[in-house]
């Protein structure tokens, strides 16, 4: 039985999955990290690089995905949303590249 | 009788014999597998000749039984050169049984006629790839060439080329000289469409 | 007194509030979510229509010539402009909002204008999403080189998005065979990699195969059965002056370049059976890399000029083989099937892309060199001849269509698929060009 943060953290999983294009240049040994800070209402206050890949494409790609959607799934009980999704880190880590 | 300083073009073709999914599914047999195909043709070459001899008019009385069966033999020889097409299996160099009587008959010719030369000209598989193919083709030419001489031709007679996957010129150019050429092959379905393009 | 009760009061309330903070933080530190996959699909992007002012040259546009080219790539899927609800050809005019709206990542704008006998683009690339310009350049070509032009803004285009380096401006060599007349003529062609400004090079009613480019893309290296058997030429485009550097008794075949330009490998019998040889360009000289009674030919420099790659069928049918080094004891690449021919590896070292034959078809595939995985990229059947281009990420092979020989561009790793337009009679045997800059 998925916890409740569990469950939105699968969602944003997978809606970024589906956002994200990484470029023709990333490898698998390529991670950006992203610190980002939502609203919430789900919006995206903010989004910081704290890693870099030492790629800027890969980075841009990242940050494009970061920025596409224009709502964050999350949960409605406010304390979950204050613990775990006001700001929290994506990695963006290439396993299976097309 | 032909002029002898022409050369003689011996197509080394090969065998769909053993590429599974050509020969054994219905459609490709509608558009005429390898055997129905090949078969015909090499008798259509051997009786046409056969039939078309100037000997007709020579008297079978005036001769013994051994002059008769000579001149027999002899003409089955000649008919058995009008085959100059030699298939191979798939990806194989192997001189195929049913050739090598025909191969006999082509050496016994060009060791008793040592001013006649003949071009091998080998070809590969049309599909794959090229330059593979093109060495495929020359292993073949080198196999007939090596059993033409271990059977009483000279080297210096022969002259070997590959085309692997290729339609030379040459062949159709050979054809308006009046020279029995290699039906082409073609590996797929294809096959009796290419000999219509090139009747 | 009071006072200091409330002040020890709040102050305790602080670090009551400082230790839930420090709580909080460490549990969000826990919470790390990681992307490891993304879209399968090609990236939505918009070309607009440039605006123009003065005589621009009739033909293609140059937005549709780089639309078209980033489609080819099979990493790009450009939106119709139909579709889009504004033509900006500058920043101001620019709505990320509406972009977005259309699900676009990626906004190319622009102004064509004339000067004299050249045509100058002012371009700009927008990121949709980070609403920041990624690319600005004005270029400019003789207005009769539109095409070239246009080439150019898509290999900067492709660069500013994927960090790699656009192939679109370079060329393709190829041969066209065409019956029609009844002696078959072969020609060898060079286009650009759209198929469009195709020029012959030779034409021959003897075949001519295997065009290899040289690294600095000023020649090709081909056979040609010309004098009644397969010799090795070398053609330099320019000049059109043709040398005949191979002409050994037996096959002379499958040129391919070192990557410095100054010697081939090729297929040579000239003692016996199918082996591999360099030939040095200066002095001529050929120098037997491989010695093995079976055939061994294609072959081709890894991407460091290292080792060489090359097709042998020594163990029985024909198979991919890696010579470490010139006389080095070679190493099996391929066992997914029995028929494996004709490697050409890519420019990384990457992988390395062949013909395969599977379940009666001949299809490309390639082979992931680090973990020797195998994938076959092509779903049509008489496929022969991968070329890889220069950046790794497309391949040219031939095929057939409707009995037809035809040449189809698809991404490397065996997505979207792009038929080159067809011509007159067959086309084979493509070679994909260098980047020259």
């Amino acid at each position: 039985m998925l916890s409740e943060s569990q469950k939105y953290q699968a969602l944003i999983r997978e809606r970024l999955s589906q956002a994200w294009y990484p470029p023709s240049s990333a490898t698998e040994e390529m991670t950006a990290r992203l610190q980002i800070t939502l609203l919430p209402t789900g919006e995206l206050a903010g989004v910081k690089l704290v890693a870099s890949s030492g790629n800027t494409a890969f980075d841009n790609s990242a940050l494009g995905a970061v920025k596409s959607l224009s709502r964050y799934p999350v949960p409605s009980e406010r304390d979950t949303f204050e613990t775990y999704f006001r700001q929290f880190t994506i990695e963006f880590n290439p396993r299976r590249l097309r | 009788m032909k002029l002898s300083a022409q050369t003689k073009v011996i197509a080394l073709l090969f065998s769909v014999g053993l590429f599974a999914g050509c020969s054994t599914t219905g459609e490709s047999m509608d558009d005429g597998g390898y055997d129905s195909d090949v078969a015909p043709i090499d008798q259509d070459q051997g009786s046409t000749v056969y039939g078309g001899s100037d000997q007709g008019g020579i008297s079978s009385s005036s001769m013994t039984e051994e002059e008769r069966m000579e001149i027999q033999q002899q003409a089955e020889l000649e008919a058995l050169r009008e085959i100059t097409t030699f298939y191979f299996d798939f990806d194989t160099s192997e001189i195929k049984p049913e050739a090598r009587d025909v191969l006999m008959a082509h050496a016994r010719y060009l060791s008793s006629n040592p001013s006649q030369n003949v071009r091998l000209e080998g070809h590969g598989d049309e599909r794959g790839s090229k330059e593979y193919n093109l060495a495929i083709g020359e292993r073949r030419a080198n196999a007939v060439q090596r059993f033409l001489v271990v059977n009483g031709a000279s080297r210096g007679q022969m002259e070997t080329v590959s085309y692997g996957e290729e339609k030379p010129a040459v062949m159709a150019h050979q054809r308006v000289h009046g020279h029995k050429i290699a039906v082409w092959n073609s590996f797929s379905s294809k096959r009796t469409h290419n000999i219509r393009l090139n009747p | 007194m009071i006072q200091r009760i409330s002040f020890t009061l709040s102050k305790m309330v602080f670090a009551a509030a400082a230790l839930m903070l420090v709580a909080a933080t460490s549990v969000q530190a826990e919470l790390l979510i990681r992307i490891t996959e993304g879209a399968d699909s090609a990236i939505p992007v918009s070309v607009v229509p440039f605006s123009e002012s003065g005589n621009m040259p009739a033909g293609d546009k140059l937005s549709s010539i780089v639309q078209a080219d980033l489609a080819m790539s099979g990493e790009f899927r450009p939106l119709p402009p139909e579709k889009m609800l504004s033509l900006p050809s500058k920043r101001s005019d620019v709505y990320f909002r509406d972009w977005r709206l259309l699900g676009q990542r990626y906004v190319l704008v622009g102004e064509l204008t004339r000067n004299g006998d050249r045509v100058q683009a002012r371009y700009e690339l927008f990121d949709v999403n980070r609403e920041e310009r990624i690319l600005g350049e004005t270029a400019a070509a003789p207005a009769s080189n539109i095409r070239s032009l246009a080439h150019h803004v898509s290999d900067k285009v492709y660069e500013a998005i994927t960090g790699v380096p656009g192939a679109f401006s370079t060329k393709l060599a190829y041969v066209t065979l065409d019956r029609t007349s009844g002696q078959p003529r072969y020609r060898l062609q060079v286009s650009d990699i759209d198929g469009k400004r195709a020029r012959v090079r030779l034409e021959s009613k003897e075949p001519i195969l295997s065009p290899a480019w040289s690294p600095d893309g000023k020649k090709l290296a081909y056979v040609s059965f010309e004098s009644g058997k397969p010799a090795i030429f070398i053609h330099e485009l320019n000049s059109g002056q043709r040398t005949k550097v191979a002409d050994f008794p037996g096959l002379n075949s499958a040129p391919t370049w070192s990557s410095d330009g100054q010697s081939l490998l090729m297929t040579l019998s000239k003692d016996g059976n199918a082996e591999i040889y360099q030939m040095n360009l200066q002095s001529r000289k050929v120098t037997k890399l491989t010695n093995h009674w079976a055939i061994d030919t294609e072959a081709a420099w890894d991407s460091n000029d290292d080792g060489i790659f090359f097709t042998s069928d020594r163990s029985g049918g024909p198979q991919i083989y890696y010579m470490a080094k010139p006389g080095a004891e070679p190493r099996r690449i391929t066992f997914g099937s029995r028929y494996n021919a004709r490697p050409r590896p890519d420019s990384k070292g990457d992988y390395v892309y062949y013909v395969h034959q599977r379940d009666g078809a001949f299809l490309i595939a390639r082979t992931n060199l680090k973990n020797d995985e195998e994938t076959v990229l092509t779903r049509t059947e008489s496929d022969e001849s991968p070329s890889v281009s220069p950046n790794g990420r497309m391949l040219i092979y031939a095929t057939k269509q409707s009995g037809k020989s035809v040449l189809t561009v698809i991404s490397a790793d065996g997505g979207a698929a792009y038929s080159l337009p067809a011509s007159e009679g067959d086309v084979r045997d493509p070679a994909w060009g260098p980047i020259v800059r």
